[in-house]
C-alpha cells in the first residue's frame, strides 16, 4: 500500500480531449476504507452526466497523494484532512507553488466541523468544504460547482 | 561661656540621642512607619507571601536598628511559627507552638536572656543568634491568629516600646498585602488551569465530533444511496456490502458512545465502584477465553500466569480493564507473536502486566497512548478500535486508586502494567487452575511424561490417575469418570485418535473434555474431532493449567450454556452470536449445514438454533437430521425463519422443534429470554 492505488487509470494520455466532454479525473485522498468506498459508490451511482464514469485515483495518505499529483493531471481533488502522515491541508501549500500543471479545485471532506477547523481549511486555500456526514447530493452538487462549466 | 555653650549643646545632644522628647520621637517613628508601609505596599509588586514577610522583617530591622528581627505567627495548617527573619538564618530547631508564643508575649518586656529561665521562644532565638535582650510585641493580624514581632539585641535598645508597637501594627497591613499576593498568585494559577482545561475540552470535543462523524458518514451516506437503488416489489435491491458497512459502522458508533459515556461518568465522579474481593485468575481466564478466538485467528500465543489471589476491584470495571488491555495487545501484535498476562503482589496491591511482542511504542508517544482518540500504527488497524480504550482504562484504574504504566521500546514489544491497591489475599485454591478433587486421567505410555504432567498438575489440586495403554485408558475413564482427560496420540496398543473416537462414541464419556498431547502438530485434526485443546510437547505449564481451568473449573461452577447457531447469512450469525455471548452463552456459529451436523455429532450443545432457509439442505431435512443425532436427541432445537411456515411444514417439525421464532428485530431478545429459561431449569444433558 505504498503506492497510489489507481482503480481506473488516470487519463494522462487523453489530455488533448475536451475537458467538457470526457469524464472528469478525480483524486480521492482518504485513509479510511469505508469513506473511500462511500465516495466511490456515490460517483458510480450518480445520474449526473458530467460526473458519471469519473476516473478515480485513490491515495491513502499524503505521500501517495503527492506521488499521484506528480504523475498526472486531475480535474478535482477530494481531500480528507486527518491523514496518517499529516494534515491533508499541507497538500494545498504544495499545489499553490506548482507552475508546471494547472491547479485543480480542491474540496475538503472533513469530520472536523468546528468553526476554527473550517477557518483553517479556508485559510489553506481550499475551494470548498464538505462536512461529514454527507449524502450523495451534497457531494455531487459541490463537485459540479467546481468542475469546468459546459460551454453555453 | 564657651564651656557653658558646649555643656548645653552636649546636654541637648544627650537628650536627643538618649531621651528624645515625645514630639521628636513621634515625628521620627511616624516617619519610620510611613517609610516601612510605603516600601511594603508599593515596592513589592506581586510576590509570594513569604517574600512580603521577609521584606517586612528587613524593613523593621533597618528602621528599629535591632540586631535581629523575627516575625512569628501561629499558622493554621503547618507546625512551627516562623514567618520571616532578618539579620539571621531561619531557626531550624524544634517546632514552636502557639502556647510558646502566648507565653513570650505575656512576659515582662524586654526579656533578658541567660538567667536560667526555662527554654522559651526568647531564649531559643537569642541563643540562635547570640543576642541578650528580646522584646516581643503582638502583631494584630486581620485573621486574629496569634502573631508576634521579636526584636533581638546584644545591648539594651533605646528603641521605645510604642515605636515598636507602631511597627508591629504595620504587620497587620503586611498580612493583607501577603494575603492579596497569595490570592493573586492562586487566581493566576486557577486561570491558567481553567484555560488548559478549556483547551483540553475543546480538543476533546473536536476529536469526538470527528470520530463520531466518521461512522455516521458511512451510515448516512450509504443509507442515502440505498434509497436511490432500483426498487422491486416495494423493496430496494441494495448491495449486501453496503448493508454490512452500515451495520459495522453502527456497531462502531455504539462502542464509541459507550466508551465516551463511561469516560464522562468517571470524569464527573459518577462512577460507582462496587468493589469486591475477586478471584483474579477467574477474571483473567474469563477474558482470555472470550478473546482467544481473536488470538487464534492471528495465530498468537496467549500465555496466562496469574497467582491464585483475590484483588479488590469492581467486577465489571476489572473486566473492562482486562478486556481493553488484552484486546489492544492482540490487535497490535503481528501474526505469530505472543501475548502474556502475568500478575504478582506489589506493595499494598497487585501488579498486573499484559506484555506483547508487537512493534513497541517510541518513548515520545508513550504518554500519548492514554490520550483520547490517539492511536498508533497502521491506519487500517485503526478502524478496529474507538481510540478510547486506553484512555478509559487509565481512568478506571485511577478510579480504583491505582496506576497504569507503559514500558516499551520500538521493536521490543509493549508491556502495560496496572497496579491496583487493596488487600491481595491468597485464594483457598493454590493455583490458577486449582481444582481440589477434580479428577484428571492421563493416558500416556511414557512414565517420564506422566511424571512431568503430575508435577505440573498435582500442586494445582488435581487428583491424577494414569493409564499406559489406550484400552486401559478407556477402562479407567469408565470407572473414574475424570473431569478431563489428557491423551497422548502415540500409544502402544491403539492409535490416540481411536481412543478419542471411542470416548466420543460412549454416551457416558462423551462430555469429558479431552486434551491431546503430542509431539506432532495436528491441531486442526484435533479440533475437527472435538478435542478441547491440542498441546504440543514440550508443554507450556501455565497454558495447560489455564486451559484446563477454563474447561474444568468453569464447567463445574457456572457452566455457560453452549449454543449451536446455524444460519446461511454470516452477518446475521455475527450479530446474534455477539448478542448471545453478551449474556454469557458459549456460541458456535456456522453457516454450512454439513459442518453443523458434524458439530452436532462431535460436541454437546444445550441449544440448537437454526434458520429454515439454508442454501444446500432442504427445509426440514436439516432439523430432522439434527434431531436424529444420538448426541443431540435431548437437545432442544429452536427454528428461526424469515417466512411464515405453512401447516404441512409445521406438522413435520412438530415434536422435533421446541419453538419457531420469526426473524425480526425482536429475535435476539426472544432468544435471550429462551436461553435464560433454559439455563434456569435443570437440563437433562447437564451432568451432576
Amino acid at each position: 500500500m505504498n503506492t497510489a492505488a489507481a482503480t481506473t487509470p488516470p487519463a494522462g494520455d487523453n489530455e488533448k480531449t475536451d475537458p467538457l466532454t470526457r469524464p472528469p479525473r478525480i483524486l480521492l485522498v482518504e485513509d479510511q476504507d469505508i469513506n473511500r468506498a462511500l465516495v466511490h459508490a456515490i460517483l458510480q451511482r450518480t445520474q449526473e452526466p458530467r460526473i458519471r464514469g469519473a476516473h478515480v485515483t485513490e491515495a491513502h495518505n499524503l505521500s501517495q497523494a503527492r506521488a499521484a499529483l506528480a504523475n498526472a493531471d486531475f480535474d478535482l481533488i477530494l481531500l480528507d484532512v486527518q491523514l496518517p502522515d499529516g494534515s491533508g491541508l499541507t497538500l494545498l501549500n504544495g499545489l499553490a507553488d506548482r507552475t508546471d500543471r494547472p491547479r485543480p479545485p480542491v474540496l475538503v471532506l472533513t469530520g472536523g466541523a468546528l468553526p476554527q477547523q473550517h477557518a483553517a481549511a479556508e485559510q489553506a486555500g481550499c475551494d470548498g468544504i464538505l462536512d461529514k456526514p454527507f449524502v450523495a447530493a451534497d457531494l455531487i452538487s459541490l463537485a459540479l460547482r467546481h468542475l469546468p462549466a459546459p460551454s453555453g | 561661656m564657651l564651656s557653658r555653650g558646649v555643656a548645653l549643646a552636649a546636654a541637648v545632644g544627650y537628650v536627643l540621642a538618649f531621651l528624645p522628647p515625645a514630639w521628636l520621637r513621634r515625628m521620627w517613628s511616624g516617619y519610620a512607619a510611613y517609610a516601612a508601609s510605603r516600601e511594603l505596599l508599593y515596592n513589592t509588586g506581586v510576590q509570594a507571601p513569604q517574600a512580603v514577610w521577609y521584606q517586612y522583617a528587613a524593613a523593621v530591622r533597618r528602621l528599629s536598628g535591632a540586631d535581629q528581627v523575627v516575625v512569628l505567627a501561629a499558622a493554621v495548617d503547618e507546625p512551627g511559627l516562623e514567618l520571616a527573619v532578618a539579620g539571621m538564618e531561619p531557626w531550624g530547631g524544634q517546632p514552636l507552638t502557639e502556647a510558646d508564643l502566648r507565653a513570650v508575649l505575656a512576659a515582662p518586656q524586654p526579656v533578658t536572656v541567660g538567667h536560667g529561665q526555662r527554654l522559651s521562644i526568647a531564649e531559643c532565638y537569642a541563643r540562635h543568634c547570640g543576642g541578650r535582650y528580646v522584646r516581643a510585641i503582638a502583631v494584630p493580624l486581620p485573621s486574629n491568629q496569634t502573631a508576634a514581632l521579636l526584636f533581638i539585641n546584644r545591648y539594651r535598645s533605646l528603641f521605645a516600646e510604642d515605636d515598636a508597637r507602631l511597627l508591629a501594627d504595620l504587620g497587620g497591613q503586611v498580612a493583607i498585602v501577603a494575603e492579596r499576593n497569595h490570592l493573586t498568585t492562586r487566581l493566576e494559577e486557577s486561570v491558567a488551569a481553567l484555560a488548559a482545561a478549556s483547551q483540553a475540552k475543546t480538543d476533546f470535543l473536536a476529536s469526538m465530533s470527528h470520530e463520531l462523524r466518521t461512522p455516521l458518514n458511512a451510515i448516512i451516506g450509504f443509507s442515502d444511496l440505498m434509497q436511490s437503488e432500483p426498487q422491486q416489489d416495494g423493496s430496494h435491491l441494495v448491495p449486501a456490502e453496503w448493508v454490512h458497512t452500515v451495520l459495522t459502522s453502527g456497531q462502531h458508533l455504539l462502542r464509541l458512545i459507550n466508551d465516551i459515556l463511561d469516560i464522562a461518568k468517571v470524569e464527573a465522579g459518577r462512577l460507582d465502584l462496587n468493589r469486591q474481593d475477586l478471584a483474579l485468575s477467574a477474571a483473567v481466564v474469563d477474558i482470555t477465553a472470550a478473546l482467544r478466538p481473536l488470538a487464534d485467528r492471528k495465530n498468537l500465543r496467549l500465555d496466562v500466569s496469574v497467582p491464585g489471589v483475590t484483588v479488590s476491584a469492581d467486577p465489571i470495571r476489572l473486566r473492562q480493564i482486562l478486556d481493553n488491555l488484552l484486546s489492544n495487545a492482540i490487535k497490535f501484535t503481528p501474526e505469530g507473536g505472543g501475548v502474556t498476562v502475568e500478575a504478582h503482589r506489589d506493595g499494598d496491591g497487585l501488579l498486573l502486566s499484559v506484555r506483547d511482542t508487537g512493534p513497541g511504542i517510541a518513548q515520545a508517544d508513550q504518554e500519548r497512548i492514554f490520550d483520547e482518540f490517539w492511536q498508533t500504527g497502521d491506519p487500517a488497524a485503526r478502524a478496529g478500535g474507538t481510540g478510547l480504550g486506553l484512555a478509559l482504562t487509565r481512568r478506571l484504574v485511577q478510579a480504583h486508586g491505582g496506576e497504569i504504566r507503559v514500558e516499551s521500546a520500538p521493536g521490543e514489544g509493549t508491556a502495560l502494567r496496572v497496579w491496583l491497591p487493596g488487600p491481595v489475599n491468597d485464594l483457598p485454591l493454590p493455583d490458577v487452575a486449582a481444582a481440589p478433587g477434580r479428577g484428571l486421567l492421563i493416558i500416556e505410555d511414557d512414565p517420564h511424561a506422566v511424571q512431568l504432567l503430575r508435577t505440573y498438575l498435582e500442586p494445582a489440586g488435581y487428583t491424577i490417575s494414569d493409564a499406559a495403554t489406550g484400552s486401559a485408558g478407556l477402562a479407567a475413564a469408565r470407572t473414574h469418570r475424570p473431569d478431563a482427560i489428557l491423551l497422548d496420540l502415540h500409544l502402544p496398543d491403539m492409535d490416540g485418535w481411536q481412543v478419542l473416537h471411542s470416548i466420543r462414541a460412549d454416551p457416558a464419556l462423551r462430555e469429558i473434555p479431552v486434551f491431546i498431547v503430542s509431539v506432532i502438530d495436528e491441531r486442526r485434526a484435533g479440533q475437527a474431532v472435538g478435542a478441547a485443546d491440542y498441546f504440543i510437547k514440550p508443554i507450556n505449564r501455565s497454558r495447560l493449567l489455564a486451559r484446563l481451568a477454563e474447561h474444568v473449573i468453569a464447567d463445574a461452577t457456572a457452566r455457560a450454556p453452549r449454543v449451536l447457531l446455524i444460519d446461511g447469512d454470516p452477518h446475521w450469525l455475527t450479530l446474534v452470536a455477539a448478542d448471545l455471548q453478551g449474556v454469557g452463552a458459549h456460541v458456535t456459529a456456522v453457516n454450512d449445514p454439513a459442518r453443523a451436523l458434524e458439530l452436532a455429532r462431535s460436541q454437546t450443545f444445550d441449544l440448537v438454533v437454526t434458520d429454515m432457509a439454508m442454501p444446500t439442505v432442504n427445509d426440514c431435512d436439516l432439523v430432522a437430521s439434527l434431531c436424529d443425532q444420538p448426541a443431540a436427541v435431548d437437545v432442544p432445537v429452536l427454528v428461526i425463519t424469515a417466512h411464515r411456515l405453512d401447516n404441512a411444514t409445521l406438522s413435520r417439525l412438530d415434536g422435533k422443534v421446541v419453538t419457531v421464532l420469526t426473524k425480526d428485530s425482536n429475535t435476539c431478545e426472544q432468544l435471550r429470554a429462551f436461553l435464560a429459561e433454559l439455563t434456569a431449569a435443570p437440563t437433562p444433558t447437564t451432568g451432576p
